[in-house]
């Protein structure tokens, strides 16, 4: 089944302008009951930009099949000029919200590219303080190129976060679920109570928590 | 005796945790490694950012865990504030250093537990 590609019309529209390094940010793990959100920021050369379609395949990272996602984010990884990853952990989710940790985890990957983009392409959203011109694209992880292309790598570098995080607090099944509540989590949890990697502000981690010890939710939180 | 010592303080920093939670405290971080030390318990009250330094004893014979908290280790603290508000994505409204203060007996209760809030002053972020 053929699905379709994330394109560079954003990219080279802005090649026309004369930017040139054109930095595609993402962050995945938002919904999981456990474990960080990761952020990926990537700066393609601009030549490979150049292309309408430079990377088949590339597309929004939860279409994808896992072994797909892999094959492509070696592709990615192969041509990229930088990369830089962040993260938020689950404990800075309960401390200060959702939507604050997951800015954060975007900060971060941009601090650790090592050189500053000129644009930056976020999905959906558009970080305060940016040191350059931006746009939040709406629907960017499925139609821009450089944003789907970091959605890739910051998805593949979650799940293997939370193999590890398998091996640390083993019997959750984080290796196979990724932190998400499915059935199977949702069981475990019960069983064994949460892990130090358990958001503690989400319903079900709170649920189990004994009265006064979860993260209390706060008016203005993301 | 070393290892005895870093199992007390293991011990201190466990007990804090939950002590600061039951006092709506929310616990943002645990042995933040900088590159100047580690930060025992980062946490938020209120609109607060609070760095907590986890001083535990057995007894106070010695001293009590609030007066081993001496002119150089406030000095300490206050530099590792100041590089863990550098690194952060965003600044928080406000900052500030406290202190927990945990005696054991010499059954490995815990004695007495206080916490003592902006007990390092003058770090410049305090309210």
């Amino acid at each position: 089944m053929s699905r379709a590609s994330a394109t560079t019309d954003r990219e080279r529209a802005l090649l026309a302008q004369g930017y040139r390094r054109i930095v595609g940010l993402d962050e995945v793990g938002r919904g999981c009951l456990a474990g960080p959100v990761v952020a990926a920021a990537v700066l393609f050369p601009t030549d490979l930009l150049a292309a309408p379609d430079p990377l088949p395949g590339v597309a929004d990272s939860k279409l994808l099949a896992p072994d797909q996602r892999l094959a492509l984010a070696e592709e990615i990884l192969a041509r990229v000029v930088a990369v830089g990853l962040g993260q938020a952990t689950a404990a800075e989710i309960d401390c200060w919200g959702l939507g604050v940790a997951s800015r954060w985890a975007m900060v971060r990957a941009l601090r650790a590219l090592p050189v500053p983009p000129d644009y930056l392409l976020v999905d959906y959203f558009t970080l305060p303080d940016c040191p350059c011109p931006q746009e939040g694209v709406v629907d960017g992880d499925a139609r821009c190129f450089t944003i789907a292309a970091a959605s890739i790598v910051a998805k593949v570098v979650r799940d293997r976060l939370c193999s590890l995080l398998d091996a640390l607090y083993p019997g959750y099944g984080f290796a196979i679920h990724k932190g998400y509540g499915t059935p199977e989590h949702r069981a475990a949890l019960a069983r064994l109570g949460p892990s130090p990697v358990h958001r503690r502000s989400f319903a079900p981690v709170r649920a189990l928590l004994a009265p006064g010890t979860g993260a209390v939710r706060r008016a203005g939180d993301g | 005796m070393a290892d005895r010592r870093r199992h007390l303080g293991r011990q201190g920093e466990e007990y804090a945790v939950d002590f600061l939670r039951r006092q709506g405290y929310l616990i943002a971080g645990r042995n933040v490694r900088l590159a100047q030390g580690e930060i025992d318990i980062v946490a938020r009250e209120g609109e607060v950012l609070c760095l907590i330094e986890v001083r535990t004893r057995r007894s106070p014979r010695y001293g009590t865990p609030e007066e081993s908290l001496t002119a150089r280790k406030r000095q300490r603290l206050r530099a590792l504030a100041e590089e863990y508000l550098a690194g952060l994505p965003e600044p928080p409204l406000a900052c500030r250093i406290d202190l927990v203060a945990i005696e054991v007996g010499s059954d490995g209760s815990v004695r007495r537990c206080t916490l003592l809030r902006n007990a390092v002053e003058g770090h410049g972020f305090s309210v």
